[in-house]
């Protein structure tokens, strides 16, 4: 990875003519380099500052300046404010660039506040979704924020309630299902952002894959023919199934041919973990693989065409049918299966959490319902590393966010 | 004249009794020196012992042999059982108590275990700090000794405060340890300022309880003491009232005398027994104050107000008391005060509260900074039985932090410390679902052990509850009821310890039985909480273990904050334990940290 606190620069607002625009950079030097290009004296833009004056001759516009630790991105940065001529913005990025700042790429800006603890992986997630929505609602920072306060209600309750002759059982329950409730919300929130783990479907030439591929994408994109191969070289697409958002890829039969077994093997070996193969075979013959393969996919295995089969499926493939729609259900539930560890599969387990807390205060255990919450609080704020829902998410970004 | 004991404990409130009573359990000649016999282990604030996590801390110190459980028991006027609604866990046993009574049941537990009881003021500690040689009374008698223990409570320079008049004493009618103080000071040890207060009593002929809400708890029986045979009988009732809106606006318009406010005590108060003028400064907006209308002993003249310490002059005091529905001609007897003394830093003693400039110096109660009877009486009993250990060649023994409340305390008070009075809250702790008051002989027992304070009874009562709770456990892991397993219906959060209680048709109403079933049935329903809790802990333990000399570069450690990165390069600590003591390092970052080596060390092996 590149280092982490280079110098990156990017205009953070569309670019189209507007009263105003906004150029933002992050990164060790950047209140330094644009004293520079502003002729301020050294130190004016340290910490939380702002100050006006003309850009190497390009714009006369506003600086301010956060310190590390206090701004968006965690790091030292700048967001130079200029007047909304189109080039303007970009003259003054070319000019960052000169200086030595490098042009940030999609999400950059989010992921370093990710990467120094300012955002976590769901609230990126979150902020994509709303990025997409054009929206900006609560995050995972909020909720985790709610059960901080939660959790001095229910110590205060513990220790001072009967010091105070007060009762406060009833709220700790209505909180409790608040909270329940706006994991609810962040649920659908980031599973609408986040990308599952690739489907492909894959199996012999004419298995019924692009029919199959035609159906969940609800329209036809692949030429369909009776002839073999008529998908030589797949297809991927990013669509929408059951309020998630999969890519899948329809694949070339592999059938027969040496090359094809080959190019199979390349395939289950280039899958990366977490993705799911649908097999689809009408002969119920699983995948032949050279050597014993071990990865860390998901498969299912489906007996296609089986509207025009006459004898049982064996047992453990899924009879499908595109045309019946026979076991199309049980395909998109498989394709769309919560993924281990990601940010909603945690929202998922932090839900069922609150919901045993909630029962623990109803029976009269208010002090398990602590331990509970303190066991979500601690879910929320656990340590992110890269992973895959949130890279896919960062992409989406505009560089500048 | 001068007279030779192999440990020499001096005060005796509720630190020193079970100070010195550990230290003859222990098996050491042990005196108690104390100015008058007649206050040994006087409650100067309120007669009542327990509450949430003090209550626990109480059986803890039973499951240790101390005295005091019992003697709660004996001189009990009435039982309540705190947060009966918030859970077992939190569950506070607290007892109303015959402040008289207390003191001479206490007193004869001490003749009991034979300690000697000396009357008589320490002026001054003799022979150098590093090994003291005995102690100087102010009569000029000398009592030698191989071991100490200091447990003056409020009374090291106490200085005592009422409207705009201060004068010295450790607590009303007794006087100040001036000279000991002064003498701790000149010793080089480091000493803060701490202050407290208390309430203001009244004559009970005087007030008209019709108005008041008498109050009576009917609660499943309950005993502090595995010893004691019965439950505590409810023999006197407390009564309820609340302030009115004239009572704070007395307050309000007279903060200027009080020395809290007007600047006079520079000690540190606490923040969670505030006095009353406290109340009404900061929370501004409510009104109707609980005042709980406690006896002091059973059929007593006098009554104190619990909720209503103030150290007002004594007309406002009269206003005040006087402004409360049914107390419009109450008569005070004694008027509510503060006082404010010395303390120990943070840093001067460790964890066997052993003073860390002496071999044979041992602090405990008010003086290392806590708060409260039980808290004294817990460390009290730590004290003796360390400073006795040590004389019989048994190695100092330390509580821990996830077994007990008297483990969490004495590290809060080592290694966090303390600017307030330190009061125990069940929140301290991060095993709060294990340390209950139900199982407290069980999580002390190995301690108890290895302090030698459990008689041989004592520990032959316990194998036999031990037994018992097997037993249990066996049935329930095997039997069944209306079809189902009783395992099963134990994890099920309906359930109480009663309903599992009846499906195994065991006699509920039997203390013993009753208390038994109680641990074992909480032991399952929390068992994977509590294993948990003990993984972090461990975990956490195990930081010093760590090490991170082989990270030339955390800058290459992605996964953490930059500051973080930044900090670790600047301090380079050489275990995990070194970097979690750096303030910009998160628990988040330790984490992540952990994994980043988990990782590394993996890519080295290979
Ligand atoms: C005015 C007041 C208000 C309080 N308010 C609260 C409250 O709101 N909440 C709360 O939890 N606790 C309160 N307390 C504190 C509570 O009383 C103590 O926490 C508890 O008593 C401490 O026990 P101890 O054994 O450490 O000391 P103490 O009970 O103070 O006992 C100290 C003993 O040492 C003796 N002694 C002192 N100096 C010498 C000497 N030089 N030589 C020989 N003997 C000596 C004394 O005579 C006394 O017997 C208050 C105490 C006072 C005085």
């Amino acid at each position: 990875m590149e280092q982490q606190n280079d110098l990156i620069a990017a205009i953070a607002t569309p670019e189209a003519i507007s009263a105003l625009s906004i150029v933002r950079l992050s990164g060790k030097g950047a209140s330094a380099t644009v004293e520079k290009l502003m002729n301020l004296k050294e130190g004016r833009l340290t910490g939380r500052k702002r100050a006006v004056g003309d850009l190497s001759g390009i714009d006369y516009l506003v600086a301010i300046s956060w310190p590390r630790g206090k701004s968006y991105t965690g790091e030292e940065m700048v967001d130079l404010i200029c007047h909304g001529f189109p080039g303007t913005a970009r003259k003054i990025l070319e000019e960052l660039e000169r200086s030595g700042a490098r042009l940030a790429v999609a999400g950059e800006f989010t992921r370093r506040a990710w990467m120094n603890g300012r955002l976590t992986s769901l609230d990126v997630l979150t902020l994509s979704a709303e990025y997409r929505e054009g929206k900006n609602t609560e995050t995972n920072s909020d909720l985790a924020a709610e059960l901080a306060e939660l959790t001095s209600e229910i110590e205060a309750l513990i220790e001072f309630s009967e010091d105070h002759g007060v009762s406060g059982e009833q709220e700790i329950g209505s909180l409790l299902k608040r909270a329940l409730a706006k994991t609810g919300t962040l649920t659908d929130r980031v599973k609408s952002a986040e990308i599952l783990p690739c489907a492909f479907l894959m199996g012999p030439v004419n298995s019924g894959k692009s029919t199959l591929f035609n159906k969940l994408n609800g329209r036809e994109t692949v030429v369909v023919s009776g002839l073999p191969g008529t998908t030589r070289d797949g297809a991927t697409r990013t669509i929408s199934l059951s309020g998630r958002r999969v890519e899948i890829s329809d694949t070339a039969g592999c059938g027969g041919q040496e090359l094809d077994s080959i190019a199979l093997e390349l395939t289950f070996g280039a899958l990366s973990s977490g993705d799911r193969i649908v097999w689809m075979d009408p002969d119920c013959e699983p995948p032949s693989l050279g050597t014993e393969d071990k990865g860390s996919y998901e498969i299912l295995k489906v007996c296609s065409l089986v509207d025009k089969r006459e004898t049982d499926v064996k047992t453990g493939w899924l009879p499908l049918s595109s045309i019946t729609e026979q076991g199309v259900e049980e395909v998109i539930q498989f394709i769309t299966a919560t993924e281990k560890g990601s940010p909603s599969w945690r929202l998922e387990r932090m839900a069922n959490l609150l919901r045993d807390a909630i029962l623990a205060a109803e029976n009269k255990d208010v002090a398990l319902a602590a331990e509970i919450v303190a066991e979500v609080l601690r879910e929320t704020q656990k340590p992110e590393r890269a992973g895959d829902a949130v890279e896919r998410a960062l992409e989406r970004f505009c560089v500048g966010k | 004249m001068s007279k030779e004991y192999q440990v020499v404990v001096i005060g005796g409130g509720h630190a020193g009794v079970e100070a010195a009573a550990a230290s003859a359990n222990v098996g050491c000649r042990t005196v108690l020196i104390t100015p008058d016999r007649q206050k040994i282990s006087l409650m100067s604030c309120n007669p009542a012992i327990g509450g949430i996590a003090k209550g626990t801390l109480v059986r803890e110190i039973d499951g240790l042999g101390g005295v005091s459980a019992e003697s709660a028991d004996r001189t009990a006027l009435q039982f309540r059982m705190l947060n009966m609604k918030k859970g077992p866990a939190v569950w506070g046993p607290r007892v109303q108590s015959d402040v008289a009574e207390y003191c001479r049941v206490q007193t004869e537990s001490l003749s009991r275990v034979g300690v000697e009881i000396a009357e008589g003021l320490v002026v001054k500690l003799l022979g150098p700090s590093s090994r003291i040689e005995g102690v100087l009374l102010s009569s000029g008698t000398v009592i030698k000794g191989e071991a100490f223990v200091i447990a003056t409570g409020t009374f090291l320079n106490g200085m005592l405060h009422r409207g705009t008049a201060a004068w010295p004493g450790g607590r009303r009618g007794d006087i100040s340890a001036i000279s000991l103080e002064k003498d701790i000071r000149e010793r080089m040890f480091h000493v803060k300022r701490f202050k407290t207060g208390t309430s203001p009593r009244v004559v009970r002929s005087s007030i008209d309880s019709s108005v008041l809400e008498k109050q009576i708890f009917h609660e499943i029986g309950f005993r502090f003491s595995w010893g004691s045979k019965e439950a505590v009988q409810n023999i006197e009732p407390c009564w309820l009232t609340r302030t009115t809106a004239r009572t704070e606006r007395i307050v309000k318009d007279s903060l200027k005398h009080s020395p809290l406010y007007s600047g006079r005590i520079k000690g540190k108060g606490p923040r969670y027994c505030p006095s009353f003028e406290d109340k009404v400064t900061k929370f501004p907006e409510r009104t109707g104050h609980p005042i709980h209308l406690e006896p002091m002993g059973r059929n007593s003249r006098i009554m104190y107000l619990n909720g209503l310490s103030t150290s007002m002059p004594e007309d406002i005091q009269d206003r005040i008391v006087r402004s409360l529905p049914g107390f419009e001609k109450a008569v005070i007897s004694a008027y509510g005060y503060s006082v404010e003394y010395s303390c120990f830093e943070t840093g001067e003693f460790d964890r066997t509260l052993r003073l860390r400039g002496s071999e044979n110096l041992y602090v405990a109660g008010q003086i290392l900074g806590t708060s409260g009877y039980e808290e004294a009486a817990a460390t009290g009993l730590l004290a003796g039985a360390n400073a006795a250990g040590r004389l019989c060649g048994k190695r100092e023994t330390t509580p821990k932090r996830m077994d007990s409340y008297l483990g969490v305390m004495v590290d809060d008070l080592v290694s966090r410390g303390t600017d307030e009075p330190y009061r125990l809250f069940s929140s301290r702790s991060e095993n709060r679902l294990n340390l209950r008051q139900d199982n407290a002989d069980r999580r002390v027992f190995s301690l108890a052990g290895s302090l030698g304070t459990l008689s041989k009874k004592k520990t032959e009562d316990y194998a036999g509850r031990q037994n018992e709770y097997n037993s249990i456990r066996k049935q329930i892991y095997t039997k069944r009821a209306q079809g189902k397993s009783i395992i099963d219906l134990c994890r099920r959060p309906e359930n109480t310890v009663e309903d599992i209680g009846g499906s195994l048709g065991l006699d509920y109403t039997d203390i013993n039985t009753r208390e038994i079933l109680t641990t074992v049935v909480l032991d399952i329903k929390y068992e994977g909480y509590v294993k948990r809790a003990e993984k972090r802990h461990e975990a956490r333990k195990r930081y010093g273990e760590v090490s991170l000399s082989f990270i030339e570069d955390f800058q290459l450690v992605d996964t953490i904050t930059i500051e973080a990165r930044e900090a670790l390069n600047i301090r380079r600590p050489k275990t995990m334990a070194e970097a979690e003591a750096i303030p910009a390092v998160r628990q988040a970052d330790m984490d992540a940290l952990m994994l980043y080596l988990m990782k590394e060390s993996v890519s080295r092996e290979t």
